[in-house]
């Protein structure tokens, strides 16, 4: 089982995964104390909520635009980023870092598994512990991209979303965290038997 | 578990040590121990008929059915 070279690419791609997730968050942490520094060089810039070709899933995207309490006129360009509420930036923010967070969780959790299959020493409790958390992180996952709110100085954009994706993978995550549990058993049983 | 394991006793009759029954049988130590504390799920027909040989018995010398 140690030369398995798919299992050892995998192992590689997550490694790879988690490189990258931690090097992304580094730089949006970096762009986000930059622009509390420097908010102008994306003022300018609009921010506009978009429904992605989303497999499995519904995505409702509300836009609301009211007159600015200065003139009395609709704002033209409402949904840049000068105009983005700091609160609303704050929580995005957090938001976006809790689930680069939470895949990054993911896929350390998934190649620990994959080490110990390597190891011949698949069918353990710690394995059964492992796809548990996986599902477990994946409903967190879910939860927090099914809603996202914009607020602006004169308008909102929510969007709403829902999925079949997660769903089936964290059905899928618990599955296997039953089927290593059987495994688990089925191991102690041969052990036993003297 | 109502499968008792009486293989103390006839090591006692034999006075055979544990460690010895292990060697003839050519299990470990642990698993021996495994088999006689009942911790054991299962033995196997080629174990039991090992151990018969060594101590000269019959299964039903070593196992015993008692009721919970």
């Amino acid at each position: 089982m140690t030369k398995n070279t798919l299992l050892n690419i995998a192992i590689l791609i997550s490694r790879l995964l988690k490189i990258i997730l931690i090097v992304t968050a580094i730089g949006l942490t970096s762009l986000f104390i930059y622009v509390q520094v420097d908010k102008k060089t994306f003022g300018g810039e609009e921010i506009i909520l978009s429904d992605n070709v989303r497999l499995l899933g519904i995505t409702n995207i509300y836009s609301t635009v009211w007159k600015d309490n200065n003139d009395n006129r609709y704002d033209l360009k409402p949904y840049t980023f000068e105009k983005l509420k700091t609160v609303s930036l704050y929580v995005n923010f957090f938001k976006i870092l809790i689930i680069m967070i939470l895949m990054f969780l993911i896929i350390r959790a998934f190649e620990r598994v994959m080490l110990s299959v390597k190891n011949l020493n698949t069918f353990t409790r710690n394995n059964v512990k492992l796809f548990r958390r996986i599902g477990i992180y994946i409903v967190f996952v879910a939860i927090l991209t099914s809603y996202t709110v914009l607020r602006f100085e004169n308008g909102n954009q929510t969007m709403s979303h829902i999925s079949l994706t997660p769903v089936i993978c964290i059905i899928l995550a618990f599955i296997m965290a039953e089927i290593f549990k059987e495994g688990e058993d089925l191991k102690q049983e041969n052990n036993l038997t003297i | 578990m109502p499968i008792v394991v009486n293989l103390d006793i006839m090591l006692a009759k034999r006075g055979m040590k544990s460690n010895e029954l292990a060697e003839i049988v050519g299990i470990t130590t642990a698993n021996l121990s495994i088999l006689k504390t009942g911790k054991a799920k299962a033995i196997r027909f080629s174990t039991l008929e090992a151990i018969c040989k060594a101590l000269d018995c019959q299964p039903s010398d070593i196992l015993e059915y008692v009721e919970d």
